[in-house]
């Protein structure tokens, strides 16, 4: 294959598999059947309200007009029993609001937990906890066997206080696919006019003015520790099965002396298509876009990496600016999401959840310039996180691409190389008609039986590809970018 | 010597002159108008009930970096109103933006867009946790050359009841956090597109204070006086937070007692229930009768502030029982 280097072997980066946060896992969890139950309650799905809470009568729940769970907070639990605090108002068709405020126990049963009709106590204290916990307030002695599966969410009615989520599954991949971000998140914290594009936002302009780091200091400092070699930067994946998957990633970068933009028209056609992507940012760029920084956070669709703080070439910095680099762009991506966790979209127990699918820092690490040294990587490799590398080139930065061109270029090239391939792009403002061009791609990559997924999910589905050095088709041949950015 | 002053005045003037901050351009470039118009969901109140879910983390800086001059004497106290030269009929609509630790409130979204729309000045009291979960919104009325914003404590403090730390908390951690979000907007793509003039025209500063409930100390008039924040009340209550206000009541509250330099309180966090209501029974009729509108700076600037020593509503003495009902200030009392 063209861009397999004559000497150096591919080698098989079997612990950057094991370094990614897991699959999402099939792990039961009672608090979130709670909010099941009192969301079916609240949307008149009463069939599955009354699956959820055995012995409850489905008159009662459509005598409902809506529920509002103000706090629900698990106080013990056991492998098949878990007691919550619950406050929650019920609204009756016919009636005054009423308040619930005590404990709730629940059940296990196989994967599914339930709210047994009677586990309601308004007194509460640890006097109902232990008692339901150990048993001696069941009504019955195999309350599984009065169990009935839970059916599928019914379509919900939106209210004005929740925001329609839409739906956030991309086709899933047969092995499983990596998701963070939370689509009831972006759904609740901004509108469509929030997401949609500003004029002049994409363009890439000269700043006036330096941009100092506003935070200097990473809240979690991972990079203080030593990595063993060897080091890698991942350039492809050999997906299991030959699944035909691609990533598509784009570089958010800022320079100094740059104002970059974002290309929302980009962002949107992935959204639009619901093609996962992965983009990889400079800590400088988020700072000067810190509510698309933010969005894209959210957004179950992307995964964010990061590119350092100002794309300074990482092979000839002074001792510790590599790591000053990575650190700067960590503590920016923190604080953005820690402002995120203190707005008023995730105040509620529900908000507060979501948040925890956000990563608290960025997930994959790239070279600027795809450039590296043995030096470089050996820092990089101390936060212990896939450092990603790309495999074929967009060249949406090159003069000479057009549209035709770039299209055909990637389509040959996924056709001669076969599945696993990272792409990079610019979502910067820096690319030409790379819009344009992801709108066609997405077009023939399904054409074509292929699917666009994030980084972690490619990681995830095959054997990594990586080499001790950083390239863009063969060793050596990207050095020139040593000479034009070596400050 | 009232009489001499009259006859010595200047002419009445038919445009009073106004220093105006804020940056029209950085509006327009940082948000879409469907942005600043936002939505019906605003507004939504939310009480945490859950003390586990109370917001009581700091902001994450805690005390200014830009440096406060102390207040000059005259305007040490607490401000009711402004006298102001004879022919200048302006006053200060002002709107509280409170938010304690256990709720997080709305913006009304209605009534900044009917201030918008008929260019009415306004200055907004904000609380500082009120501003870090309104981030965009807060953001949007600090860049409006229409607006000015102002510090209402951290999380509604009652600044008679707290200790001398706690209170400099309530007021110190609000002029950080406003410093955050403006230097979150400064640092932004589409302000640094801009000449340099445009962010420069955005107060580095909240510029005024605002006693939650309405309540204070001379401890607490010297701390505001050495962190250069004019505490200022009003003269004229709309009751507004009460749900049997209605905008009639509001409306003729406000008519019956504007006079030059008075001081309006009312909200716009979403519990000034008919507050929105209410502006087009006031605004259009106090135009008529010669009246325009300013900000609480503008009226300093251009008048003789009336201070008194002590705060109240409307007399002396009339929120005493806020101690023993909220004590601190920041949670809403039990039962909620």
């Amino acid at each position: 294959m063209a861009h397999c280097p004559p000497r150096i072997g591919p080698v098989a980066l079997a612990s950057a598999v094991l370094l990614l946060p897991p699959p999402v896992a099939g792990v039961p969890e009672p608090r979130a059947a709670l909010l099941d139950y009192y969301a079916a309650v609240d949307s008149g799905d009463c069939a599955r309200a009354a699956a959820l809470r055995p012995g409850y009568a489905q008159s009662a729940c459509a005598a409902i007009a809506g529920t509002r769970v103000l706090a629900a907070t698990i106080i013990a639990r056991e492998a098949g029993r878990a007691v919550l605090s619950l406050s929650v108002t019920v609204d009756k068709r016919d009636g005054p609001t009423q308040r619930f405020n005590g404990q709730v126990g629940m059940r296990r049963c196989g994967d599914q937990w339930y709210v047994p009709s009677w586990a309601f106590s308004n007194a509460g204290g640890s006097d109902f906890t232990e008692r339901f916990l150990n048993g001696s307030l069941d009504h019955s002695t195999d309350f599984c066997a009065s169990t009935v599966p839970v059916p599928a969410a019914a379509d919900v009615v939106a209210s004005p206080e929740a925001p329609p989520v839409p739906d956030p599954a991309p086709a899933a991949v047969a092995h499983g696919t990596v998701t963070v971000g939370s689509p009831y998140l972006l759904a609740r914290c901004w509108t469509d006019a929030d997401l949609a594009a500003l004029p002049h936002e994409a363009e890439l302009t000269t700043a006036t003015a330096p941009l100092p780091p506003l935070r200097r200091q990473p809240a979690v400092d991972r990079w203080s520790g030593t990595a063993q070699p060897p080091f890698m930067n991942l350039r492809f994946v050999r997906p299991a099965g030959g699944a035909r998957l691609v990533a598509l990633t784009f570089n958010l970068i800022e320079r100094p002396g740059e104002v970059a933009g974002y290309d929302t028209d980009l962002v949107q056609a992935l959204r639009s298509a619901r093609a996962p992507a992965t983009l990889f940012a400079s800590g400088r760029w988020m700072q000067s876009h810190p509510e698309r920084t933010r969005q894209l956070m959210a957004d179950p669709l992307f995964e964010l990496g990061s590119l350092g703080w100002d794309h300074r070439n990482m092979i000839f910095p002074e001792p510790n600016e590599a790591l000053r680099q990575w650190r700067l762009a960590d503590a920016v991506y923190h604080q953005l999401r820690w402002d995120l966790s203190h707005r008023r979209c995730t105040a509620d127990a529900r908000g507060r959840e979501e948040m925890a699918h956000i990563p608290a820092l960025p997930t994959l690490l790239r070279f600027p310039y795809g450039r590296c040294d043995r030096s470089a990587l050996a820092v990089a490799a101390t936060a212990g996180l896939p450092i990603v590398q790309w495999s074929l080139v967009l060249d949406d930065i090159a003069h000479g691409s057009s549209i035709e061109s770039m299209r055909t270029r990637v389509r040959d090239d996924l056709a001669r190389r076969g599945p696993g391939l990272i792409v990079v792009g610019h979502a910067d403002g820096r690319g030409r008609h790379t819009a344009a061009v992801v709108r066609l791609l997405l077009a023939d990559l399904s054409a074509d039986g292929y699917q666009p997924v994030t980084v972690s999910t490619l990681l995830s589905a095959g054997e990594p590809v990586a080499y001790p050095a950083c390239f863009e088709h063969r060793p050596g041949d990207n050095l020139d970018y040593d000479d034009r950015f070596s400050d | 010597m009232l009489f001499a002053a009259m006859i010595t005045a200047a002419p009445a003037l038919a445009s009073p002159p106004h220093t105006s901050v804020g940056s029209q351009a950085i509006l327009e470039h940082c948000w879409s108008s469907a942005q600043l118009r936002g939505t019906a969901r605003d507004q939504i109140l939310l009480e945490l009930e859950d003390a586990a879910l109370f917001n009581r983390a700091p902001p994450a800086r805690t005390r200014p970096l830009v440096p406060a001059q102390p207040l000059p004497a005259e305007l040490r106290g607490s401000i009711r109103s402004v006298a102001l030269p004879p022919g200048d009929k302006r006053i200060a609509l002002t709107f509280d933006l409170c938010e304690m630790a256990s709720d997080v409130t709305g913006y009304d979204a209605e009534l900044v867009n009917y201030l918008r729309r008929h260019r009415v000045r306004a200055t907004f009291y904000a609380g500082g946790k009120w501003m870090r979960s309104h981030p965009e919104k807060t953001k949007q009325l600090m860049a409006d050359p229409l607006f000015e914003l102002g510090n209402h404590a951290w999380t509604h403090g009652n600044l008679r009841y707290l200790a001398t730390d706690e209170a400099a908390e309530q007021i110190l951690w609000t002029q950080a956090q406003y410093e955050l979000l403006r230097e979150e907007l400064a640092a932004s793509a589409c302000v640094r597109r801009l000449p340099a003039a445009e962010l420069t025209a955005i107060p580095h500063r909240l510029l005024s204070f605002r006693f939650p409930f309405g309540t204070c100390n001379d401890s607490a008039l010297r701390q505001l006086a050495q962190a250069g924040l004019p505490a200022v009340q009003w003269d004229i209550v709309t009751g507004d937070p009460t749900r049997r206000t209605s905008a009639k009541d509001i409306a003729r509250r406000i008519l019956n007692n504007a006079r030059p330099g008075s001081i309006v309180i009312a909200h716009a966090n979403g519990r000034g229930w008919s507050t929105a209501e209410s502006l087009d029974l006031f605004v259009p009729r106090l135009r008529q009768a010669g009246y325009a509108f300013a900000t609480v700076s503008e009226l300093i600037t251009a008048g003789r502030p009336h201070i008194v020593n002590q705060c109240f509503w409307s007399r002396p003495g009339d929120n005493d029982y806020v101690d023993g009902r909220y004590g601190k200030g920041t949670e809403k009392p039990w039962p909620r």
